[in-house]
């Protein structure tokens, strides 16, 4: 793993000949001959619904295993891991805001957020270095992030979907993962709560120096990225029948 | 916290979360648990009166007939009449060597539905119940003069009577004004301490105040008879209605029990209580079983509502589980979270089932001691009810093991796109 490390300096992503078929299914759905992310690069990946990109964001947060390829995050080949592993290894080090309900109901605003942190010792140690103690640091995150101190004892349905996803934001930034994925987060919020919700965002992973993959089929949004990637670009299937 | 410490809180925080559907289904195993103990119970609590009654005796002995019967009237005043022995049967048999103790019963007289009994001092010295306790008086002393009557505890109760109160005895079943035994009116002398067997529901008199009240009856009709009360003290019955025996050892029991089913003269049963009661048990036995199995079943169903409410409640959890997947709970955690759940709502159940059934023990008590004579006491549930509650918890885990695969199943087709 330290040999992998140091020839990339430790890239965020890399997808090198990544190929995936459904167990049972005909054909693939995605090969990506090549794909990589630096560290605290920030990428946008737009692309119509089934193009693969959920397909994509399963193989990096190792839920799925590709048929064929080698994925690699932060350096760390995931199908070395075996599946406890690539489960602790997501945990340890990503984090991730999806399109809508983003919260656990039965759990408060500040339970919501540390989630990660119980089942991530490292997420929980980087945590606690980040300030005083865990409490302290949930709060910080939330006023960052423009969640008044008021919402935080509400039962989190009362919540926004705006204040929702600021949520899901602290929660897939607390203890410093190394990679961010953010799946559509902002589909649900209205147009200019989008560009408000983007931009928080964006500052917390430039100061956390954060990678973040941000998946959107809203090409607006592209403009705020500094590089934007198609996922018809970089998947080469041939889609000639549909 | 550790790890599972953290999945017991979601579990409990998501269980009380959707509190409203699964109070049911706690409230449906608390029910099952309390019929499936409760009917342990009083089976337990039933054959323990009867065993407590009977044990300190070694022999019953009456009159020739079903020994079953024999032993349920003379020991537990229940069923039909048996024939008379002869009272000089019954001293040759307290006389005889092995015998360490003998108590002649003679039964008829009712009270208010109660049983008379008519016995000597040595019922109060010698009887002993539920592993050697003895009768100990709750108030005033045992009967001293001819028409002293001592009480047993449920009868004072249940009567509201006290010491020196009079009371008439009735004929027979009794119930009918003609029957009563208004020339000789009984008074309470003593009143006997709760025993939890069948000597709570009896009034005790001596056999010569037996005697007596009826030398005036005449083929079942009074008639007036003057006798003077120390001619009357001295009477002795010609007949009783059984010998309770106790023995110096009670290896010599099937000895002498032989010896007095074989004797010459008026033929005899000698019947050890004991083999009676098992009797009894082989027969109440199927319909025990059959309660048992309906308690059972009942149970059942409760878990199977349980496993039901559990799958039912997945479909709306499936994002919830994604989100805990996401930040790094294994398909495992996923599957122990279900199963935890199974295991709260199950544990939660059957400790309130014992609530409610201890609840209705404690109310139901003196009613079903009044009117059945079956004592229940409020112990702490023995082993084999800890071992039922232990079951029905184990069974429940296991049942909800199946919603626990199916999300675990869930977790991994789903990964963190939960196409809703």
């Amino acid at each position: 793993m330290q040999t992998t490390q140091d020839k990339h300096k430790m890239l965020a992503i890399r997808l090198e000949n990544v190929r995936f078929r459904w167990p049972g299914a005909e054909s693939e759905t995605l090969h990506i001959p090549h794909f990589s992310m630096s560290q605290g690069e920030r990428v946008f990946i737009s692309g119509p619904s089934g193009c693969g990109k959920s397909t994509l964001l399963g193989l990096i947060a190792g839920i799925l295993v590709p048929t064929e390829g080698d994925v690699l995050v932060q350096g760390c080949a995931l199908d070395s891991l075996g599946s406890a592993g690539r489960d602790r290894f997501r945990g340890d080090h990503i984090g991730f805001i999806f399109q809508q309900f983003n919260l656990v109901p039965y759990l408060s605003v500040v339970e919501n957020v540390l989630i990660p942190c119980r089942f991530s010792q490292r997420r929980l140690k980087q945590a606690k270095e980040q300030g005083k103690n865990l409490k302290d640091v949930v709060k910080m995150l939330l006023q960052r992030l423009d969640l008044e101190e008021t919402l935080w004892s509400k039962p989190v349905r009362t919540l926004s979907i705006g204040q929702q996803q600021r949520v899901a934001c602290a929660r897939a930034l607390i203890g410093q993962p190394e990679l961010i994925i953010a799946d559509e987060p902002t589909s649900a919020l209205d147009s200019d709560r989008r560009v408000a919700f983007l931009h928080l965002l964006l500052e917390e992973c430039i100061s956390q120096g954060t990678a973040l993959l941000f998946v959107s089929h809203d090409e607006v949004l592209a403009e705020a990225f500094p590089r934007t990637v198609r996922m018809q670009d970089i998947n080469k299937i041939e889609r000639g029948e549909s | 916290m550790g790890h599972f410490g953290y999945l017991w809180q979601l579990a409990c925080k998501s269980a009380w979360n959707r509190r409203g559907t699964l109070l049911l289904i706690v409230f449906s195993i608390a029910l099952s648990t309390t019929l499936l103990l409760g009917i342990e119970k009083l089976r337990s609590q039933v054959r323990e009166n009867f065993v407590q009654a009977v044990s300190g005796l070694d022999l019953v002995v009456g009159a020739r007939g079903s020994t079953l019967q024999l032993v349920l009237y003379a020991v537990f005043h229940l069923g039909s009449a048996t024939n008379n022995m002869g009272y000089d049967q019954a001293q040759a048999i307290s006389q005889k060597p092995q015998v360490a103790f003998s108590i002649p019963i003679s039964l008829g007289d009712t009270h208010r539905d109660f049983p008379v009994v008519a016995t000597n001092d040595t019922f109060y010295t010698r009887y002993h119940y539920s592993q050697g306790k003895s009768l100990r008086m709750a108030a005033g002393k045992k009967n001293k003069e001819l028409l002293d009557v001592v009480l047993g505890a449920e009868v004072a109760k249940s009567l509201g009577y006290s010491l020196g109160t009079k009371i008439i005895l009735s004929h027979g079943q009794g119930g009918n004004a003609q029957s009563e035994h208004k020339a000789t009116p009984f008074t309470v002398s003593g009143i006997l301490a709760p025993t939890g067997t069948p000597v709570d529901r009896s009034l005790y008199i001596s056999l010569a105040a037996m005697e007596a009240i009826h030398l005036s009856w005449q083929n079942g009709i009074p008639q007036n008879v003057e006798m003077d009360a120390e001619t009357m003290a001295k009477l002795e019955p010609r007949a009783i209605t059984a010998l309770l025996v106790g023995l110096k050892k009670r290896s010599q029991v099937f000895a002498l029990q032989r010896e007095i089913n074989e004797q010459e003269g008026e033929p005899l049963t000698a019947v050890l209580p004991g083999v009676a009661m098992n009797q009894i048990w082989d027969m109440v036995n199927v319909g025990e079983r059959a309660l048992f199995a309906i308690s059972a079943l009942v149970t059942v169903v409760g878990l199977v509502g349980l496993v039901a409410s559990i799958l039912a409640g997945l479909g709306e959890r499936r994002r919830e589980l994604a989100i805990l997947r996401s930040a790094g709970a294994s398909p495992w955690d996923i599957l122990w979270l279900m199963a935890m759940e199974g295991l709260l709502l199950v544990v939660g159940g059957t400790a309130c089932g014992l609530l409610v059934l201890y609840g209705l023990l404690a109310l139901c008590a003196p009613f079903l001691a009044e009117h059945y004579g079956i004592y229940l006491t409020l112990a702490a549930p023995g082993s084999g009810e800890w071992l039922l509650l232990l079951g029905i918890c184990l069974a429940g885990f296991l049942a909800s093991l199946l919603p626990a695969y199916k999300a675990y199943r869930l977790s991994l087709s789903d990964g963190l796109t939960v196409s809703l």
